[in-house]
């Protein structure tokens, strides 16, 4: 068994309106050529069934044969019922033949409309309004779907020990995949409800002054949650771990990562840090919560930056641990600025030589995106263009002037965390992966597919980069402009000549 | 229900009976020597006939839509893999379509000797 994933667009640089208009018409020639062959079909069908009929009667025409009754048939008769099998060989080849074009029509129909982002928020409205489940927030806290969340978040224990054994819990993620966003928001305001209601049994109680109740009815339920949850978590992470980052410059026996090809060679880059950072059969001198910082020389003799984060490591000493989201997914700026991940990146961005103006990239995984999120939410530098894969970060106030392109699988929980849709913009692109078995030979998949490398039969957790770097080769191979247009803005901002890398390891320490 | 039959009795009287059998029809001839058998598929085979030249109006339509399609899709501003694929499944569903609009003229030639 083998899988794929097919991308659909949605932000970026809009469609003109005389591009929408000659998009939609051609979607529209596409669906009325689908119905025409599908009618052709049914011709060729309703006469197979007249066929049937007719050689039953001429068969047993009594003016038909030699002898009545059943004689054999006259010679008069050979021709008639000749020209019938014969209609009937050819009806099959008709109706098989009008059906797949038909097909084919329908499944051009979908590339269109997902490679220009049409119809997408219609589906995604009708996805949620199939499912029964309300996207009104607070009916979401039932203690039905409370159900339903905790079982879903269960499977965050899959993602937590990187496990890809729980196969009902993978189903499940799968299944219920178009409900993540809104169940984290009901889970969110379950939180703040409970906090509120701690606060008036015992008043001037928690450590943040965030009202719960406003947050319950904001958009950003998820970081207002968070920031509470924070307030006391990292208190306690920090007498856990000690709150001194011991960071230190690693020196690997040869290059991990390579120079950054656009944004699908950035994600090669990523992976191949975070696959190397945990160790390979061959010790190349890196270990968890390790970052790598590229300097790129540009023509004009400036520098501009390339920074590659991995994910969550949850190792006891790493600045990537898990109360460590908490943190960063903060309604406060300067509760996400304190998370360990970002402190460690930043300070390494500060002793790699980055200038206050000089343009930076950044590209990051699940809790890297969120850190890049971070960066170009609250920090000094000159964020020009961050990457995100697999990252909560639809409420991050991340800077106008930089650009968002983030690939969000659909069944991986992590991007939904916080519980909204990306916003939609010329400068936020987000990718959105699904993953499918593999049709093979009767033509009935999507068209234009990308595989996943490295599969085993059983589903995977497509929360792991390699998922991601399918989604966003299959939607680049959709040639929508929004993507090409991402895709150029982080080229100029890395322009140049990979000048060098640095590897920066952080470890927590008391 | 098995076909309908139509018979002429000596009388000149016009009698249209269903039988439920093949047997049944038979064995009513049998019983009824005097009937003289008329043809009973005629009226089936003009039906088939009027089908065929629907189901070959169809196809013509088809040509027309998928001439359309082809001319869009030619004149779009879209590149890549994508478009690519999908100007060349267009041509080659205007191929499959050319195979059934052949199929059907040559039934129509065929149709002619049986009419």
């Amino acid at each position: 068994m083998s899988w794929e994933v097919t991308s659909r667009v949605r932000g970026g640089v809009p469609l003109s309106v005389a591009d929408a208009q000659q998009f939609h018409a051609l979607i529209a020639t596409l669906t009325d050529t689908s119905r025409q062959f599908a009618a052709q079909s049914a011709a060729w069908a309703t006469l197979s069934d007249q066929l049937t009929r007719t050689r039953l009667h001429v068969s047993s025409c009594p003016v038909h044969r030699d002898s009545w009754p059943g004689g054999s048939l006259t010679a008069a008769a050979m021709p008639r019922l000749s020209f019938i099998v014969e209609l009937s060989r050819a009806c099959e080849a008709q109706i098989r033949v009008c059906s797949a074009i038909a097909q084919h029509m329908d499944a051009l129909t979908q590339l269109v409309a997902r490679a220009q982002g049409l119809y997408l928020d219609a589906e995604t409205k009708a996805a949620h309004a199939s499912a029964g489940i309300p996207t009104d927030p607070l009916s979401t806290a039932s203690s039905v779907l409370r159900g339903m969340a905790s079982d879903i978040l269960r499977s965050i224990g899959v993602v937590a020990t990187s496990d890809d054994k729980s196969q009902p819990l993978l189903d499940i993620l799968h299944t219920t995949s178009p409900y993540h966003q809104a169940l984290m928001r009901g889970f969110s305001i379950a939180v703040l409800a409970g906090i509120a209601r701690s606060r008036a049994i015992r008043p001037g109680s928690g450590m943040t002054a965030i009202d719960p109740l406003h947050g319950m009815l904001s958009r950003n339920s998820v970081n207002v949650a968070a920031e509470h949850l924070a307030s006391i978590s990292m208190q306690l992470n920090d007498r856990r771990q000690g709150n001194r980052i011991e960071l230190s410059r690693r020196y690997p026996a040869w290059q991990v990562t390579r120079q950054a090809d656009g944004v699908a060679g950035a994600i090669v880059q990523l992976r191949s840090l975070a696959e190397n950072q945990y160790g390979t059969n061959e010790d190349n001198g890196l270990s968890y919560a390790t970052i790598a910082i590229q300097r790129y020389r540009r023509m004009d003799g400036s520098a501009a930056w390339l920074v590659i984060i991995p994910g969550t490591d949850g190792h006891a000493d790493s600045p990537f641990g898990w109360p460590q989201n908490v943190e960063l997914m903060s309604s406060q700026a300067r509760t996400r600025m304190q998370a360990d991940s970002a402190r460690m990146v930043l300070e390494a961005m500060e002793r790699s030589g980055i200038g206050q103006d000089d343009p930076v990239a950044i590209i990051g995984h699940s809790q890297g995106g969120i850190v890049a999120a971070t960066l170009a939410s609250d920090s000094k530098y000159n964020i020009r263009h961050i990457v995100t894969a697999g990252s909560p970060v639809a409420n991050h106030p991340i800077s106008g002037d930089a650009w968002t392109t983030s690939i969000e699988m659909d069944d991986e929980l992590v991007p939904a965390l916080d519980g909204a849709a990306n916003p939609v913009g010329e400068r936020w692109l987000t990718i959105h992966g699904s993953v499918a078995e593999t049709v093979h030979g009767n033509g009935t998949g999507p068209v234009l597919a990308e595989p996943v490398p490295e599969t085993a039969d059983a589903r995977q957790m497509s929360h792991h980069l390699k998922f991601h770097q399918a989604a966003y080769a299959n939607a680049a191979a959709l040639g929508s402009g929004a993507v090409t247009s991402h895709d150029r803005h982080f080229r100029q901002v890395i322009a140049g000549e990979l000048e060098e890398t640095s590897y920066w390891q952080g470890r927590m320490m008391r | 229900m098995y076909p309908s039959s139509d018979h002429i009795a000596p009388t000149g009287v016009h009698h249209e009976r269903a039988y439920d059998s093949m047997e049944d029809m038979n064995q009513h001839i049998i019983n009824h020597p005097g009937l003289a058998a008329a043809c009973t598929c005629q009226t089936a085979t003009t039906g088939t006939l009027n089908h065929l030249d629907t189901a070959c109006a169809s196809t013509e339509r088809c040509v027309t839509s998928l001439t359309d399609t082809a001319a869009l899709a030619a004149s779009i501003d879209w590149h890549g893999q994508a478009a690519a694929l999908m100007r060349d499944k267009v041509t080659t569903a205007i191929r499959m379509n050319e195979d059934v609009r052949q199929r059907a003229h040559a039934l129509l030639a065929i149709r002619q000797e049986v009419a």
